[in-house]
């Protein structure tokens, strides 16, 4: 009998049987590395803030694995675009390991029982980013998260993950297709669709993940409950500390 | 009069209504069950008057507010709903929305104090969006992805309408997690009673179950105390798809589902099959509420999803 949580997660298959694996396609596999510009609190939750990239969340999984040994509780929870959670045995794998739906709620029902969650504001928009377009970052929504650092009453830590583009090269996508399939696109890669499921495994490329340093956002908006303009400008703050991130960690 | 609790109810033989009167003992000072319904109910009961009305027909508001009046009924319970698919939309249309209307009126020109509504979280809808504890201010995506509740929700949103607009009455709305027992005959309770399982291959949703007897619990609460608002009723366990099998000792049929979804379609439309195939979404998506509010409020915690699947499946 699994033992799940609400949201799907089985602590048994993720500690003791998809770990391991995920060990060795981020250590082994993906030669990722891993950076902290400062050491975290380890006695808090945290919201992580990543850049995203890929068809596949891959990025979610590398940061889940990578920052377990900073966590207060892990896993890290990362909050996920809500087509993958279509996708047959993906979908299905990502539940299992932790992952959840991005929304709010989500985010703070997780923080409320002491797990990090990562949050990835680019969104399907990051998604979608061809092989040329990875260094770029899309908008970061509309100050989702700033307003979720202020309700929550906790720090968010900027994520710059590097290498991912590289590991799925998206040419070019078919958007008319992907959305007749329920999907936002469909990816074109070397391998993918021509290679049927097996072209959505990661090319073994060089990952780079550099973690920056915790962002008191009531301190940058001055207030519980800011104005508009001021998240807008907290959240550009935010994504300019996150592109900052990326670049070191592409260099 | 003698002051006891007179409570009025529509739909004595969906289960809700069924239930609420099997159980009559756990109402205190009961005095008088006004039963509205086009079939007797099933339960004899010296407390229980019957009225034949058929909520589809025009102007039934004015024979029920009649009756309401002279019953001097205190709590109203609006139990009739169709939980399996009928092809006859039309006739579900009439008593479902229309229906609604009609109680609510009867509720208003007969000044009822309390009005529950029997609702489900398949109002919610069966979408992946839906794979996340969801509090009572969620979206409603049923008409998109269950067409054959519409009807429901917008009997939902009517209710919810009539709570904004008449402060005077104590409105509550229960939105149930999936009931599942072996006297329930509805799409999931049928599905899990048989040897063979149908599976989506590369899906094991999640279920929350309700016991109807812990259902019933938050029923009588609502009719006889205050308990404004919208609650959602669900267990704080979940167990997946594959966990039923193996617990039940069941033999999974994994089917491709875009192929079988769109045969299972031309099956529907060609007028077999008695499910309609939204309903399959059930094999690939979760529906999980939260139910925390419900169970602060009325003071119950209903039993693990486990212990109603234990229950069902016959095994220890």
């Amino acid at each position: 009998m699994k033992r799940l949580d609400l949201w799907g997660f089985d602590s048994e298959f993720y500690f003791e049987k998809a770990s391991p694996k995920i060990e060795f396609l981020t250590k082994k596999y993906l030669s990722c590395e891993v950076r902290f510009l400062e050491p975290l609190p380890k006695d808090t939750p945290l919201i992580f803030v990543s850049n995203r990239a890929g068809f596949l969340p891959l990025d979610a999984v590398i940061a889940q694995h990578v920052l377990e040994p900073a966590l207060s509780k892990p896993p890290l929870r990362p909050l996920l675009e809500d087509y993958v959670f279509t996708l047959p045995y993906i979908g299905l794998f990502l539940q299992r390991i932790g992952c959840v739906r991005a929304s709010k709620e989500n985010a703070l029902r997780l923080l409320e029982m002491g797990y990090s969650v990562v949050a990835f504001p680019e969104g399907a928009k990051g998604a979608s980013k061809t092989l040329l377009e990875g260094k770029n970052l899309m908008r970061f929504g509309r100050g989702g998260i700033v307003r979720l650092a202020l309700s929550s009453k906790v720090k968010l830590v900027p994520l710059g993950i590097a290498g991912v583009e590289k590991a799925y090269p998206m040419l070019f996508r078919l958007d008319r297709i992907g959305k007749a399939l329920g999907l936002p696109f469909l990816p074109v890669t070397p391998f993918f669709p021509f290679l049927g499921p097996l072209g959505l495994f990661p090319l073994p490329t060089k990952i780079k993940v550099v973690v920056g340093s915790p962002i008191d956002c009531l301190e940058l908006c001055g207030s519980n409950e800011p104005s508009e303009p001021v998240i807008l400008k907290v959240n550009e703050t935010i994504r300019s500390k996150v592109l900052d991130l990326l670049l070191q960690g592409s260099r | 009069m003698s002051g006891g609790l007179r409570i009025a109810l529509t739909g004595c033989n969906a289960v809700i209504g069924r239930k609420c009167l099997e159980n009559l003992h756990l109402f205190e000072r009961l005095e008088r069950v006004v039963v509205f319904d086009i079939q007797p109910p099933a339960v004899q009961d010296k407390r229980v008057i019957y009225y034949q009305i058929d909520l589809a027909q025009p102007g039934v508001e004015q024979e029920m507010a009649s009756v309401l009046k002279d019953e001097a009924v205190e709590a109203f319970l609006h139990a009739a709903f169709f939980w399996n698919t009928t092809r006859d939309s039309e006739w579900a249309h009439e008593v479902e929305s229309v229906g609604t209307d009609r109680v609510l009126a009867s509720v208003i020109e007969a000044k009822v104090k309390r009005f529950v509504l029997t609702s489900s979280a398949t109002v919610y809808g069966i979408t992946h969006r839906n794979a996340t504890p969801l509090a009572e201010t969620a979206p409603l995506f049923a008409p998109k992805t269950l067409p054959p509740w519409r009807d429901k929700v917008e009997a939902d949103i009517k209710v919810q309408r009539f709570a904004d607009e008449h402060k005077e009455i104590s409105v509550t709305i229960i939105r149930s997690a999936v009931l599942l027992h072996k006297s329930i005959d509805r799409f999931l309770s049928r599905t899990f009673a048989q040897r063979f399982l149908p599976v989506f291959m590369g899906f094991d949703p999640i279920f929350q179950f309700v016991h109807p007897d812990d259902l019933v619990l938050f029923y009588v609460k609502a009719l006889s105390e205050d308990h404004r608002g919208v609650y959602n009723v669900a267990p704080e366990d979940v167990i997946a798809l594959s966990d039923i099998i193996k617990l039940g000792n069941k033999i999974a049929i994994p089917l491709p589902h875009v192929p079988f979804s769109s045969f299972y379609r031309i099956l529907w439309a060609s007028g077999i099959g008695e499910v309609h195939p939204a309903f399959l979404n059930f094999l690939r998506f979760s529906l999980i509420v939260d139910g925390r509010k419900a169970q602060k409020e009325f003071g119950i915690t209903p039993r693990s999803t486990l212990e109603t699947v234990r229950e069902f499946l016959g095994v220890p």
